[in-house]
């Protein structure tokens, strides 16, 4: 019943703090890439892939008082309340829910730019689609040229945190 | 020249040298199977007569590219030439991925890609990709279908063809809101389709294209356009009765599966259980998951409705007679106090929760549209907004400026807060835990 909830929940829980909507996506679409059950459909958009469905959740725990939504630098920064930790806890004390969140590709996500990401996310979208390696690097390369640089890194990132 | 006549837009003309890879494609096995998938799934339970298929809405969305590309090439001042170029020169890769963009579908898509866990969008790129008819279709053609799944998923390099079947103003959503509008019976949501035609622009706007409407003569169909929006998501796609007809369809997936899973005895479709087994494999089961449609499902709902499980033959009763579960708005009640009562009344009654409490958000739907219920947020910085929720009008020089800027209707729904979350459970529940 609160599956979106209780996974954004447990997500922000683990980390604190994200800055960047773009972040944000970008993050849980490599989560599920990594083959987290989350509920969340993406599409290819301006900055990659990016989930309506994660921004409505994410605007609805936020007007629940779950989330706190801040500025900073321009960017909107999400990190979970006292009334959203409460919460999570209860649904997992009485409703069984759990998730196994691969923490080491979370935090290595944290330290990461969103444009990085972006990138990462990219390649990841392709691949899902049947891309094979080659492919979906000169793929991504022209949908994103301006971030060709980071193309190298982004590809051994998601060998090897991702995959 | 072949000749369909069509609800929504009369008649669709096919030539058959010209669009011989249509009418191929039209005739592939994978294409046909297309009859039997309904357009709106379960709506009509609510609208008798929505009995529409997937097959009457990819014909409509070809003929409605066809009419975009045919206008926007007739548009003669030299800002629009370079997009008359690349859709003239992308036209028949267009029409070819407006007619597969929904081939993928399966029956209750929405029930079926929870239970197998692959997403219909990853079934149209096997489809248009691996073994099948239509992928040997487009290659006597020439046609690279990578170049139709680019297209289909957005990823294609001509921004143009990617706007015109997947944005704000996409032949996609003007084919299905005309369509659905039509055969549900629900007037609200139809607006003058030939009207919008007649105003149809290209440009760029903050570096992007998009398909969009003329400023001067195109506001009042884009505000009827959104309006049509707005009502048919109210009033038909998020129904109450349709919404928790398509409720009890997830449970009935979910508890059929839980019981196969258990290995109790239990009648299961023989490709569900393949793609099932493959966990994911979409190549080699590709031809199972094209075998699925919604006569398939609707045979074992029947069939599980006899069955000695008490809570799948009791849901699939409810759906076979009607007997939907009541819906709850409670907009004060917090999810927390909410679960916190269902909690206690069904530890109480030993009644399972998961099968006879259901949420049901706007999110949850299969019809999303976050133009309408996404708040815009005007004071964020490029790299937080995703551009594409936007409807642009250009002026006779290019300019582009978005709707709900120079419309007050359409900001006024833009910026209201639509709550529309509730909660499903039996109606003798719901009087005995909310006093009816």
């Amino acid at each position: 019943m609160f599956e979106g909830a209780y996974s954004l929940l447990s997500l922000f829980d683990e980390i604190k703090k994200v800055h960047g909507r773009k972040k944000v996506q970008k993050m849980v679409h490599l989560l599920e890439s990594a083959g987290l059950d989350l509920p969340f459909k993406y599409e290819y958009h301006f900055y990659g892939p990016y989930s309506a469905e994660l921004q409505e959740e994410i605007n609805t725990l936020v007007q629940q008082g779950f989330l706190t939504e801040s500025k900073n630098d321009e960017a909107y920064v999400y990190s979970i309340t006292k009334k959203g930790k409460a919460f999570k806890e209860t649904l997992e004390a009485d409703g069984g829910y759990s998730l196994k969140i691969n923490t080491d590709l979370l935090n290595s996500m944290v330290k990461e730019s969103s444009q990085f990401l972006e990138m990462v996310s990219t390649y990841a979208f392709l691949i899902d689609l049947g891309y094979d390696t080659h492919k979906a690097k000169s793929k991504a390369i022209e949908l994103k040229p301006h971030l060709e640089k980071l193309i190298d890194e982004a590809i051994a990132f998601y060998d090897q945190k991702v995959n | 020249m072949k000749t369909i006549r069509d609800p929504v837009h009369n008649i669709i003309h096919f030539d058959k040298e010209s669009d011989a890879l249509l009418l191929e494609l039209i005739d592939t096995q994978e294409f046909q199977r297309l009859r039997h998938i309904k357009q709106l799934g379960l709506s009509s339970f609510t609208y008798p007569g929505a009995e529409h298929t997937r097959f009457a809405h990819s014909i409509g969305v070809t003929h409605l590219t066809k009419r975009f590309i045919n206008k926007i090439c007739s548009l003669k001042d030299e800002q629009y030439k370079q997009y008359s170029q690349e859709l003239a020169d992308n036209r028949m890769l267009a029409l070819t991925a407006a007619l597969l963009h929904d081939i993928g579908h399966g029956p209750f898509s929405h029930a079926l890609e929870k239970t197998t866990g692959v997403r219909h969008e990853k079934w149209t790129i096997e489809i248009i990709r691996g073994d099948t008819e239509i992928n040997s279709v487009l290659k006597k053609y020439n046609v690279d279908p990578d170049e139709v799944a680019d297209v289909i998923q957005r990823t294609h390099r001509s921004k143009a063809l990617v706007k015109l079947l997947s944005s704000q103003l996409d032949t996609d959503r003007i084919d299905y809101l005309l369509r659905d509008s039509k055969m549900t019976g629900a007037g609200y949501g139809s607006f003058d389709l030939e009207w919008m035609i007649n105003v149809l622009r290209i440009g760029e706007y903050n570096g992007q294209i998009e398909v969009g409407l003329d400023l001067e003569k195109g506001i009042s169909i884009a505000e009827d356009f959104v309006m049509a929006r707005y009502y048919m998501y109210m009033n038909v796609y998020f129904h109450k009765t349709t919404r928790s007809a398509e409720l009890l369809v997830d449970k009935i997936f979910n508890r059929a599966y839980e019981i196969f899973q258990e290995k109790q005895e239990i009648e299961f479709p023989e490709d569900l259980i393949r793609i099932l087994s493959e966990k994911g494999n979409l190549k080699e089961t590709l031809h199972n998951y094209i075998n699925l449609t919604d006569n398939t499902i609707w045979y074992f709902i029947s069939i599980w409705s006899r069955h000695q499980d008490s809570i799948l033959s009791d849901l699939c009763t409810r759906l076979l007679r009607r007997k939907f579960f009541k819906s709850v708005s409670i907009p004060d009640k917090s999810p927390m106090e909410f679960w916190q009562e269902v909690f206690e009344y069904s530890n109480k009654k030993g009644i399972p929760i998961k099968y006879y409490f259901l949420m049901d958000e706007a999110k949850s739907s299969s019809y999303k549209d976050p133009y309408i219920f996404h708040t815009p947020k005007t004071d964020e910085k490029e790299g937080e907004r995703e551009a594409s929720e936007q409807i642009i009008l250009f002026d006779n020089n290019g300019n582009g400026t978005e709707l709900s800027v120079i419309s007050d209707i359409i900001n006024g729904i833009r910026n209201k807060k639509i709550s529309i979350d509730r909660y499903f459970m039996p109606e003798d529940y719901k009087n005995e835990i909310f006093g009816g």
